[in-house]
């Protein structure tokens, strides 16, 4: 082999120049970069960020509950003393219940009375009865009516009142009443 | 196993040192030598020199004797390495004795002053560079880096250690068939001549010291003339022969500090086998030299495949590490990932414990709530009627009463005998506990059997429960 030979240029491959080349595997590094990131790293810090936010949320739960369980003895202290109102029926019971009480209110005979149950309202977790009152007769006999509605130890909400005089009958008033009486179900 | 090696040729022996690395920090492990044959330099002595250890070079240097460049010390009117580079660039086209194309060369700055830079410019044929390279890649060498043998000087004496002389020191390096006289100071070779007689020479010759003598005086004027104001103030001795009576002489021939200091000397615990004996200045000095601090005499092919192959390599790394980073990053985030679930497990199983208690406290606190506030629905109802009639005067007629929950208001209905009574019951309902506002519907005057009245209408607005 002479001299000449011997010191023929340097090639590293007969395809790619030496800058190519460099390109070449630049461009490798930046798409295997690329490729590492989107399908590996990212897919793990989404997965990580929503554990994260997950174990945040249900932190922040158990955290609430927690406070929520070290008041029960205080919670159940204040139920028991509305317990007497929470007594749980069925809707044919409670109406019959309800009507009997309040026509044990105008057993008076002064006192004119028409009841007028609506359909129940039947919800999630309690029912709503509204019945509608006319009531008449004298004014301190409907007051005192009044007065022992409004006392009954019933989950009841008055939700209209019209009351007029009556001008032909001196102290002598007639009344609409609509009440709601509320009842937890079994 | 070695990485580097330095392969020096002279006119009758090969020499390789071997060693782990580069620059000062670089062991040194061997140093091997062998006679050439007539044949002179060739492949097959270099790869039986090289033996076990040709596998793992990473890294040859390559020495051109100093015999085999010319010098040229020129002073140019830059401190600008950039404009440096140009300026020699056109001074070698004009000045070498060789066409641009047949040239190698290369310069190292001696000195900078004033906007001046003294520039040594070395420069080889090209031929003697090719015939070096082929007979490497022919070995099966590559990644090859060429330098003068001045150089391993340099680097002989740095191990040496500075300390031992006044510089500028000339460095008298006594070879078996060659003499190298290099000038060195702060770490530089200021200039550097290389006669053909070696301690083969010198030996046989009666009146070495006249003779070395004489090269030195050589030297010194030489150095007068490529760097007026420079003088050498300390001889070194080393390499071959009986340099401690050498030195003696020479103390006393040239009026300057000598001082023999055996080559071997900064190269302690090196394995060496010279079969014949030669001089290890230059392959130690070099094996113990930062490639980057040395005169490169690669020609400008190879300097590009250099370039190229440690950019690739570099990128290489830059990618290895990438990979790992990206790697470590994705275990972390696995590990982040296996913490986050176990934790989400043990909350999610805290919740499932706690939540049928709690969903019952919450029941009874709703339930609660709900009671409390039908009651107080009730109560306030209750209130208001009764403040409303025990507000109201005899004077007042009231024909109608009325309440609606969802709107929080009373509406009262009658009449008055003036309109003064009217506003007067107004403020008497304002007054009341449980009332937000009184608002005046309509007030109309009328003429009755009676006399005159006064018909109007209120609404009383309920103060809303806080509860």
């Amino acid at each position: 082999m002479s001299v000449t030979d011997r010191a023929k240029p340097i090639r590293s491959s007969p395809n790619l120049r030496p800058r190519e080349r460099r390109l070449a595997l630049i461009a490798g590094v930046v798409i295997g970069s690329w490729v590492l990131m989107s399908w590996l790293v990212q897919p793990l810090v989404d997965h990580v960020r929503t554990l994260h936010a997950r174990v945040k949320a249900h932190t922040e739960k158990l955290e609430a509950l927690s406070r929520l369980l070290k008041q029960a003895p205080s919670i159940t202290q204040q139920y028991q003393q509305v317990a007497g109102y929470l007594t749980v029926e069925d809707d044919e019971q409670a109406q019959s219940v309800f009507l009997n009480e309040l026509e044990g209110l105008s057993r008076d005979p002064a006192l004119q009375l028409n009841f007028k149950p609506r359909p129940m309202k039947r919800e999630e977790r309690m029912s709503r009865l509204e019945v509608e009152l006319d009531i008449e007769g004298p004014q301190d006999k409907l007051l005192a009516f009044l007065d022992g509605l409004v006392s009954l130890p019933r989950l009841m909400v008055i939700e209209r009142l019209r009351m007029t005089s009556i001008p032909t009958k001196e102290h002598w008033l007639r009344a609409n009443v609509v009440v709601q009486k509320l009842t937890f179900h079994k | 196993m070695a990485s580097h090696v330095v392969v020096e040729w002279t006119r009758t022996t090969l020499r390789l040192a071997f060693s782990d690395g580069e620059g000062p920090h670089a062991r040194i492990q061997s140093i091997a030598s062998q006679t050439i044959g007539p044949s002179g330099e060739s492949a097959d002595a270099l790869r039986a020199l090289l033996g076990k250890h040709a596998s793992s070079i990473q890294q040859v240097i390559s020495v051109i004797p100093r015999e085999h460049v010319i010098t040229r010390v020129v002073k140019f009117p830059t401190i600008r390495s950039s404009e440096l580079t140009q300026m020699v660039e056109l001074y070698a086209k004009a000045q070498l004795p060789y066409p641009r194309e047949q040239a190698v060369f290369d310069f190292h700055v001696i000195s900078q002053q004033d906007g001046f830079s003294t520039v040594a410019i070395i420069a080889s044929q090209r031929e003697v560079i090719d015939r070096q390279l082929a007979i490497l890649r022919e070995a099966g060498l590559s990644n090859i880096f060429l330098t003068v043998s001045s150089w391993g000087v340099l680097g002989w004496y740095r191990r040496v250690g500075s300390s031992n002389a006044d510089e500028p020191t000339l460095v008298v390096n006594i070879d078996d068939s060659r003499t190298d006289l290099v000038l060195l100071a702060d770490a530089r070779v200021l200039s550097s001549r290389s006669v053909g007689q070696g301690w083969r020479e010198w030996e046989t010759t009666a009146d070495t010291s006249e003779l070395l003598t004489l090269e030195v005086e050589r030297s010194r004027a030489a150095v007068r003339k490529e760097l007026p104001g420079t003088e050498v103030r300390s001889l070194i001795l080393t390499g071959l022969g009986p340099l401690s009576a050498w030195s003696k002489e020479l103390t006393t021939r040239l009026s300057l500090p000598v001082k023999a200091i055996e080559a071997s000397r900064p190269l302690k615990g090196v394995a060496a086998s010279l079969a014949p004996p030669i001089s290890p200045v230059v392959v130690g000095g070099l094996a113990s030299s930062e490639i980057r601090g040395l005169l490169n005499l690669s020609p400008l092919e190879l300097r590009v495949h250099v370039r190229h192959r440690q950019q690739v390599q570099e990128l290489v790394m830059v990618s290895l590490m990438l990979l790992a980073v990206f790697v470590l990053g994705a275990g972390g985030l696995m590990l982040e990932m296996t913490r986050q679930q176990r934790m989400a497990t043990q909350v999610e199983q805290a919740l499932a414990d706690i939540e049928p208690v709690a969903k019952q406290a919450q029941e009874k606190t709703r339930a609660t709530q709900l009671v409390r506030a039908v009651l107080d629905d009730r109560r306030r109802f209750a209130q208001m009627l009764a403040s409303v009639f025990q507000s109201t005067p005899p004077t007042i007629q009231l024909e109608m009463v009325s309440f609606e929950r969802a709107k929080a208001e009373v509406g009262l209905r009658g009449s008055a005998p003036s309109t003064q009574q009217v506003l007067d019951y107004i403020k008497q309902l304002e007054r009341l506990s449980g009332v937000n506002a009184v608002r005046l519907k309509y007030s109309t005057r009328r003429s009755t059997p009676d006399g005159e009245r006064t018909d109007f209408e209120l609404v009383l607005q309920q103060r809303q429960s806080h509860s």
